[in-house]
C-alpha cells in the first residue's frame, strides 16, 4: 500500500466527481490520482465525459460535487466557490489548441507569465530551438501548420510552469504522419518538467504510449484503471477489450470443464460457472500461422482456416479468415501478422492463437 | 513587421482617442452651463410647440425690453407628460402653443394655473382666453379655403359644407385628417353642427378628394398650383408665407393662381383656431412669465406677429399686415374655443370612422 | 508533506448554485440591464395606468375602425422593408465579398453610406423630385405630350410602397455590413467543400454561405425591422396609416397616453415574439469559427458582362440611397445655406458630435459588459435581462422617451421631497431635463445596437480562447483586455458607429429630454423640416449625412482589414 498522503503531496488528485448539465448526468463519482511526474490518461468513446472531467479539473466547469486537490490545495472556496482558473496554477492544452489570433508566436508563449518576462526569455528560446521552431518567434499562428501550432500550445501551456498540465486530445488535430513525432517530443517535454499530466483521449495507441497510468471511461463512469500493458493484457470487460481495437467476438458456453468450445477451439473460462452463455473476444495480432510440424511441443492447438482475403497495411499484413465450416461472413476472423505473409484468397492456412490475446467474458444477457 | 505593430496598437489607440473625446467634450461644450441655467431669478422659462425660429425675434424683443432672459425648449409630442412628471418641481415657467387642442389638453391635465391681470383682459378679447385666466390666445388663424383662380368660379363654394357637394368630386385637396389644425376644424364643426351632420359632411368631403390627404398647408397650394385640384383647406398665415417668399419664387407661383375664401360668412362664420400661452402651475418665475405674457399681448409683440408670420393679432386695434388686409375682412366663429376643444376625441374618431386619410373610396 | 486539505463537502443544491454564480459580473450586468429596462417597463406601466379617455372606449373604438388596417400596413411595410434589406444588404455583400469586378473596392464601403441618411430626409428629397411637380414628371409629361394630372399613370411616392422604398434604401446597411462581416469570417474551406461537391457558385451561397451567415443576416434584418417599426418621420410625411402612426394618434388626438402605451405594449409583445421565433427557429445551434484555416477568401474574377451588371447592382443602391438624396441637399445648401449659418450652426454641430461620441463610447462600454457577462456566466435570468434591455430599439422614440422621463422625475421629486422634509432644501429636478437624460435615453434606445452586435461577435469566438487564457493565469477582467478587446475591435467599432450615426439622426427623444436652449443637428432641422421646409435647414441635414460619412467609410476598412490572415502570410 502507498502511503495515501504522500501521493497527495503534489499534482492532481480529484475524489468523488459528480456532475450533471440539468438533468443529464454526465459524471458519475469519479476519482483519479495523478501524482507528480506522472502522466495518467482518461481514455473512452466521445460523449462518456471525460473532457467535462478536465474542464472541471482546470475550473472552465463549476465543480457540483466532489472535491479536488492541486499540489496540495483545495480548490473549493468556503461558500461553495471554486477557486477561478487562473489561479489553479495549471496548463491547458485544447484541441483545437487555442492559440490567439492577434498575437504572434512569442507573444502566445509569453502570454500566461508572470513577472519578469526577461528571465523566462531564455526559455522560450531555447523552447523553441528545442520544438524546431526557432526561426518562428514572430509568426502569427495562421501562418503554421498544424504541428507547429501544438508545439506552440505545448510551450505556451508549461511556460507559466504549472504544477499541472491537462490535454484535452492534443493529437488529435494532426495527420498521423505526424502525430508519431510530437507525440514523442511532447513525451519527452512532459516527462522533463516532472509535472503531473491529465491527457484526454479516444485513441488507444497514444493513450498507451503516452500514460503512466491509464484512466478508462465509459458513461460517466471509471470502468477501470491502472498501468497500460495491464488493462490491455487484462481488461476488466468487454468493452475495455474492445477500446484497443479490432476484436473477434466468438460466442460460446461454458461446459463443465470451465472450458469454452468454439470453433477456433478450447479456451479457459476464468472461473466462469458452467453453463454461462460467454463472449469470446479475440485481439487479431493474437492469431499467428503456424507450420503444421511445429506444433507439438507447445500445449496451444492450431486451427486450420480458409484465407477469404489479405492485404499488406505496411509493418504487419491483415488477413480476413473464415472456420472451415462457416458458411456466413459472421464468421470472419482477423488475423493481424507482422511483415508481409500474403496468402493466396482460397488457401487453407494453420493459426495457433495466443491465449493471453483472448479473453472470455459472461455475456449481460444469459438468453440463448 | 510594422504592420503587425501598428495592429497591435489600434485598440489602444482607439481607447485613447474615446476617452480624450469624452473629456474634452465635457470641458469644452457648454452643457455644463445649460444644464442648470434655468434657476437664474431674472428669467422666465418656456416650453412651446412652436419652432424656435418662429418665436425667436419676439422673444429678443422681451429681452431687449425687460432684461429678463428667455430660456427656451422646442417640444412637440410628449410635453404634456413631461409637465405632469416633473410636477411641482417643473422648471418651466410658461407654455406656448400653435393650437388650442394642446392647451385644452393641459387644462384637463391640471397642469396650468390661472393667471389675470387688467392688462391681458384687455388686450385679448374674452372668447380667445380662458374664463379663469388657464390660458390666452396670442394670435388668429382662420382656416380658410384656397381656390384656384383659373379653374373656379366665385361663389361656387362659400362654406364648408359646400366643399362636400357631390359637384366637386375629386378637386379638393387637403392635409391629413389627423393633424390638428384640421382635428380643430372638425371638432368646430361638430360644435356647431353636431355629430351626425358632421360624419355625413367628411364622407361627402372624402369622395370630393383629389388624392389620399398628405403634405402640409403649403404642399396644397402646390397641388392646386399643379392642377391636382381646385379647392384647398387651409391656414391663411401659409399664404402669406408663400407670397413673400422670394427665396423659393415658384412659391409665389402657387399663391398667385390662388383665391381665399373665407368661408361660412352667411352661416356661423370661419373657424379661427388661436396660438396662445399659459402659465404652468409649478412656475417658479411666475411673475416674468406674466410679462412676457402681457408683452406677446402688446401691440408691439402683435405687430411682430403679424409681420413676421402673417397672423391675425387677437389685440384688435392692432394693425394688420399690408398683405393680410388685402384679403379683406371677414366674420369669425365666435363659438368659444374650449368648447370646441371639447369635441376633439370625437373629431378624430370621426376620421377614422370615415376613413378619411384613406382618401377618396368611390372609384 | 502538506496536510491533506479537508473540506465541507457542501451539498449542492441547484438554487444554492444559482446563488453561487451570481458573482460580481452576473450582479453588475443584472443591475445595468435593470437599469437601462426601467424606462421600456414604464411604458407598460403607463399603459396599466388609467387614462382621461378610458382605454376600453380607445380599442372598441380602435377594433371597430382602423386597427386592421394599421396592422396590415405594418405587416406590410415590415415585410417590404426585410425583405428588401434582405436581398440588397446580403446581394451587395455577397458581390464585393466574393468576386473582382471593376470599383468593387470602392463600393466596399461606399455601400455603407446610405446609412447617414435620415429617412425623413430622404423621404422629402424624394418627394419632390418624384411627385407631380417635381423634376422627373415635368421632364416626362414633355417628352410624351401629357397635360395633366390624372392623364397618366406615375407611381405615387407618397404611398406605402413609396415608404417601403425609401427605409429600404437608407437601412439595407445595416444587412450589408452584418452579412458582409459574416461573410468575410467564413471558412473557406467549408465554401470549397461545396464548390467541390458541384454546386454553382449561387448554390454555394445559397446553400452554405448564406445559413452560416444567418445569424448575422437575422440579426441585421431584425435591426431593420425594429427600425422601420419605429419610424414615424417618413410614414407620417407619406400618409402612410402604420400602427406607430396609431400610436401617436391616439396619444396626441385623443389624449390618451395610456392607450398609446398600451398600442406600445402590444408591439413590443409583438417583437419579442419575433424574435423569440427566430432563436427557437435556430434550435439554439451555435455557429462557432468552423474552423482556424482563414486563408484569403477566394474572390472569383467576373466575366465583361457579368461585371458590369455587378457593378451596376452595387451602384444603384449606393446612388438611389446617398447619391441623389446628398446631391439634392447639397443643391438645396447651396441655395440656402445663410439661414443655417445665420443660426448657431456650429454649436449644433459641436453639441450634436459630442452626444453622438460620448452615447456611442457608452453604449459600447454597456453593451460589452452585458455580452461580456453573459458569456461568462450566461444565466437565463441575466440573458433574459439583457433582452428586455435592448427592446428599446423598436419602441416609437417619443414614447420610450416618456418612458425615460417618469422614472427620472420621480427619482428627482423623491429626492426633493425627502431633503425638502429632512433639511428643509429644495433640490429641484436634478436629472430631468438635463443632457444626461438625453444620453441616457439614447442608451435605452440605442443598446441594441452595441448588445447585438457585441454579443453575435463574442459568440464568434471560441470559448477555448477564453479558457486558454484563464488557465495561462489571467482573470476575466484580463482576459477580456487582452483577448476579446483584440479580436473583436472591428465589431467594437461596428457596434460604436452605428450608435454614433444613429444618435446623429435621432429626434424624438432629444426633442422631448433635452434640457432648455440646448439644440442639436436633428432638433435644428427638424424645426424646418416639420414645416415642410427643408431646403431652409438643408446644411444641417447635409452636416448630418456629413459627420456620419467618415466614421462610416473607416468602419467598412476596418472590416474589410479585420479578416484574420489578411496579413500577407508567408506559406509554412
Amino acid at each position: 500500500m502507498k502511503d495515501n498522503t504522500s501521493m497527495m503531496a503534489a499534482g492532481l488528485s480529484m475524489q468523488n466527481i459528480s456532475h450533471a448539465f440539468g438533468q443529464h448526468r454526465i459524471l458519475n463519482d469519479i476519482s483519479i490520482e495523478v501524482p507528480n511526474g506522472q502522466i495518467a490518461c482518461l481514455l473512452g468513446p466521445s460523449g462518456c465525459g471525460k473532457t467535462t472531467l478536465l474542464r472541471i479539473a482546470a475550473g472552465l466547469e463549476p465543480l457540483q460535487s466532489g472535491k479536488i486537490i492541486i499540489d496540495g490545495r483545495s480548490m473549493s472556496k468556503s461558500g461553495g466557490r471554486s477557486v477561478p482558473p487562473e489561479k489553479r496554477n495549471i496548463g491547458l492544452m485544447f484541441q483545437d489548441f487555442a492559440l490567439f489570433p492577434h498575437l504572434n508566436v512569442v507573444d502566445n508563449i509569453s502570454f500566461g507569465i508572470k513577472g519578469s518576462l526577461s528571465e523566462r526569455k531564455r526559455w522560450i528560446v531555447a523552447g523553441l530551438d528545442k520544438i524546431g521552431l526557432a526561426g518562428y518567434a514572430d509568426h502569427f499562428p495562421h501562418e503554421l501548420s498544424g504541428g507547429q501550432q501544438q508545439r506552440i500550445a505545448l510551450l505556451r501551456a508549461l511556460a507559466p510552469e504549472p504544477s499541472v498540465l491537462l490535454l484535452d486530445e492534443p493529437f488529435s488535430g494532426l495527420d498521423a504522419t505526424r502525430r508519431a513525432s510530437v507525440r514523442e517530443q511532447t513525451l519527452e517535454f512532459l516527462k522533463e518538467s516532472g509535472l503531473s499530466a491529465l491527457m484526454v483521449t479516444h485513441d488507444p495507441e497514444e493513450a498507451m504510449f503516452m500514460s503512466d497510468n491509464l484512466l478508462i471511461m465509459d458513461k460517466g463512469q471509471l470502468i477501470q484503471s491502472g498501468p497500460p500493458i495491464e488493462i490491455y493484457s487484462h481488461p476488466k470487460n468487454s468493452f475495455v477489450a474492445t477500446l484497443f481495437g479490432q476484436i473477434d467476438v466468438l460466442d460460446g458456453r461454458v461446459n463443465n470443464d470451465g472450458l469454452v468450445e468454439t470453433s477456433l477451439g478450447n479456451f479457459a473460462a476464468n472461473q466462469i460457472a458452467p453453463g454461462t452463455l460467454v463472449d469470446v473476444l479475440i485481439r487479431p495480432e493474437g492469431i499467428s500461422p503456424c507450420k503444421k510440424s511445429h506444433i507439438t511441443t507447445e500445449k496451444t492447438e492450431t486451427v486450420s482456416l480458409r484465407v477469404v482475403g489479405a492485404r499488406p497495411i505496411g509493418r504487419s499484413s491483415h488477413l480476413r479468415l473464415t472456420t472451415l465450416s462457416g458458411v456466413n461472413s459472421s464468421s470472419i476472423i482477423r488475423a493481424r501478422v507482422p511483415g508481409i505473409f500474403l496468402p493466396e484468397t482460397g488457401s487453407l492456412i494453420d493459426v495457433k492463437i495466443d491465449p493471453a490475446y483472448v479473453f472470455v467474458f459472461a455475456k449481460q444477457d444469459q438468453t440463448p | 513587421m510594422k504592420h503587425a505593430d501598428l495592429h497591435r496598437l489600434y485598440p489602444k489607440i482607439l481607447g485613447y482617442a474615446a476617452v480624450s473625446v469624452l473629456v474634452t467634450g465635457l470641458i469644452v461644450s457648454p452643457w455644463g452651463n445649460t444644464a442648470r441655467a434655468t434657476d437664474d431669478e431674472n428669467s422666465v422659462n418656456l416650453y412651446s410647440y412652436r419652432q424656435a425660429f418662429l418665436i425667436d425675434p419676439l422673444l429678443d424683443a422681451f429681452t431687449e425690453q425687460t432684461g429678463i432672459k428667455v430660456n427656451t425648449v422646442f417640444v412637440k409630442k410628449g410635453m404634456l407628460e413631461r409637465l405632469k412628471a416633473e410636477g411641482r418641481n417643473s422648471d418651466a415657467d410658461m407654455v406656448l402653443s400653435a393650437d388650442i387642442g394642446r392647451l385644452h389638453d393641459m387644462v384637463t391635465a391640471g397642469v396650468l394655473q390661472g393667471v389675470s391681470s387688467d392688462k391681458l383682459n384687455k388686450n385679448i378679447p374674452s372668447q380667445f382666453r380662458h374664463p379663469e385666466g388657464l390660458w390666452y390666445g396670442l394670435t388668429l388663424r382662420a382656416r380658410i379655403i384656397f381656390a384656384s383662380k383659373d379653374r373656379t368660379q366665385p361663389g361656387e363654394v362659400l362654406s364648408l359644407a359646400d366643399l362636400a357637394k357631390p359637384a366637386l368630386q375629386g378637386r379638393v385637396c387637403t392635409r391629413s385628417g389627423k393633424h390638428v389644425y384640421n382635428v380643430s376644424l372638425i371638432a368646430s364643426v361638430i360644435a356647431n353642427e353636431g355629430i351626425d351632420q358632421t360624419r355625413q359632411w367628411l364622407t361627402g368631403l372624402r369622395d370630393n378628394l383629389a388624392r389620399k390627404p398628405q403634405g402640409n398647408d403649403r404642399a396644397q397650394a402646390k397641388a392646386i398650383s399643379e392642377g391636382v385640384c381646385d379647392y384647398a383647406i387651409a391656414n391663411t398665415y401659409y399664404m402669406g408665407k408663400m407670397v413673400t417668399n422670394t427665396l423659393k419664387p415658384e412659391q409665389q407661383q402657387w399663391a398667385a393662381g390662388i383665391r381665399i375664401i373665407f368661408p361660412d360668412q352667411d352661416g356661423h362664420g370661419t373657424h379661427v383656431n388661436i396660438s396662445g400661452a399659459a402659465i404652468t402651475k409649478s412656475a417658479k418665475h411666475r411673475d416674468n412669465a406674466i410679462a412676457l405674457l402681457e408683452f406677446l399681448s402688446d401691440t408691439h409683440a402683435q405687430e411682430i406677429y403679424a409681420e413676421q408670420n402673417f397672423e391675425y393679432p387677437v389685440k384688435p386695434d392692432v394693425t394688420l399686415h399690408p398683405l393680410v388686409s388685402s384679403w379683406g375682412k371677414f366674420k369669425a366663429d365666435t363659438i368659444n374655443l374650449d368648447k370646441v376643444a371639447q369635441h376633439r376625441i370625437t373629431a378624430s374618431k370621426l376620421v377614422d370612422e370615415t376613413a378619411f386619410d384613406l382618401g377618396p373610396q368611390n372609384d | 508533506m502538506s496536510q491533506r486539505v479537508s473540506v465541507l463537502g457542501l451539498e449542492k443544491t441547484s438554487v444554492f448554485a444559482l446563488f453561487r454564480r451570481i458573482d460580481g459580473w452576473t450582479f453588475g450586468a443584472l443591475l445595468t440591464s435593470l437599469l437601462i429596462a426601467v424606462p421600456i417597463l414604464s411604458v407598460f406601466v403607463v399603459a396599466l395606468a388609467p387614462g382621461i379617455t378610458s382605454s376600453d372606449d380607445i380599442w372598441s373604438h380602435l377594433v371597430s375602425t382602423v386597427l386592421f388596417h394599421y396592422i396590415s400596413t405594418t405587416l406590410t411595410l415590415m415585410l417590404g422593408v426585410g425583405a428588401g434589406t434582405l436581398i440588397i444588404g446580403t446581394g451587395t455583400a455577397w458581390l464585393v465579398t466574393m468576386h473582382r469586378f471593376p470599383g468593387q473596392s470602392i463600393f466596399e464601403w461606399a455601400l455603407v453610406l446610405p446609412l447617414a441618411v435620415p429617412a425623413y430626409v430622404i423621404a422629402y428629397v424624394y418627394t419632390d423630385l418624384l411627385e407631380y411637380a417635381g423634376p422627373l414628371q415635368i421632364a416626362l409629361r414633355g417628352i410624351f405630350g401629357w397635360s395633366s394630372y390624372g392623364d397618366y399613370w406615375f407611381p405615387e411616392i407618397r404611398s406605402l410602397g413609396g415608404a417601403i422604398a425609401m427605409l429600404t434604401l437608407v437601412l439595407y446597411p445595416y444587412v450589408y455590413l452584418l452579412a458582409r462581416a459574416a461573410f468575410l469570417e467564413q471558412s473557406v474551406s467549408v465554401l470549397e467543400a461545396s464548390r467541390v461537391l458541384g454546386k454553382t457558385p449561387w448554390q454555394s451561397f445559397t446553400k452554405v454561405a448564406l445559413p452560416i451567415a444567418r445569424p448575422a443576416v437575422v440579426a441585421g434584418v431584425s435591426l431593420v425591422m425594429m427600425e422601420t417599426l419605429n419610424d414615424f418621420g417618413t410614414v407620417d410625411y407619406f400618409a402612410v396609416a402604420t400602427f406607430t402612426a396609431g400610436i401617436y394618434d391616439v396619444w396626441l388626438n385623443m389624449n390618451s397616453i395610456s392607450g398609446a402605451a398600451q398600442l406600445a405594449s402590444v408591439m413590443l409583445m409583438f417583437v419579442i415574439a419575433l424574435i423569440a421565433l427566430e432563436r427557437l427557429s435556430r434550435h439554439g445551434r451555435k455557429f462557432h469559427h468552423t474552423g482556424s484555416k482563414h486563408a484569403t477568401l477566394p474572390t472569383v474574377p467576373l466575366s465583361h458582362s457579368k461585371a458590369l451588371l455587378a457593378s451596376l447592382i452595387c451602384l444603384l443602391p449606393i446612388i438611389l440611397g446617398f447619391a441623389i438624396p446628398a446631391g439634392i441637399l447639397i443643391d438645396y445648401s447651396l441655395a440656402f445655406y445663410q439661414v443655417t449659418l445665420d443660426s448657431d450652426y456650429l454649436l449644433y454641430t459641436t453639441n450634436s458630435l459630442l452626444l453622438a461620441s460620448t452615447s456611442a463610447v457608452l453604449a459600447v462600454m454597456i453593451g460589452l459588459f452585458l455580452a461580456y457577462s453573459i458569456r461568462l456566466h450566461g444565466s437565463p435570468l441575466l440573458i433574459g435581462a439583457a433582452r428586455v434591455a435592448s427592446i428599446g430599439y423598436a419602441v416609437p422614440g417619443a414614447v420610450l422617451a416618456i418612458g425615460v422621463i417618469l422614472p427620472l422625475s420621480y427619482f428627482d421629486n423623491a429626492v426633493d421631497s425627502y431633503m425638502l422634509e429632512t433639511f428643509g432644501y429644495s433640490t429641484g429636478l436634478i436629472l430631468s431635463g438635463t443632457i444626461f437624460a438625453v444620453i441616457i435615453g439614447y442608451l435605452v434606445r440605442f443598446l441594441a445596437l452595441s448588445f447585438g452586435t457585441l454579443e453575435a461577435s463574442l459568440g464568434k469566438v471560441t470559448i477555448n480562447m477564453d479558457g486558454a487564457s484563464r488557465t495561462l493565469g489571467h482573470g476575466p477582467a484580463s482576459t477580456l483586455k487582452r483577448v476579446h478587446l483584440p479580436l473583436i475591435r472591428t465589431s467594437i467599432l461596428t457596434a460604436g458607429i452605428l450608435v454614433f450615426v444613429d444618435v446623429m439622426k435621432e429626434l424624438p427623444m432629444t426633442m422631448l429630454l433635452r434640457p432648455f436652449n440646448f439644440e442639436t443637428l436633428a432638433t435644428y432641422v427638424h424645426q424646418y423640416a416639420s414645416d415642410e421646409l427643408l431646403e431652409e435647414s438643408a446644411l444641417g441635414a447635409l452636416t448630418i449625412v456629413g459627420a456620419g460619412i467618415l466614421p462610416v467609410i473607416i468602419l467598412s476598412v476596418a472590416i474589410s482589414r479585420s479578416r484574420p490572415g489578411h496579413r500577407s502570410s508567408e506559406s509554412s
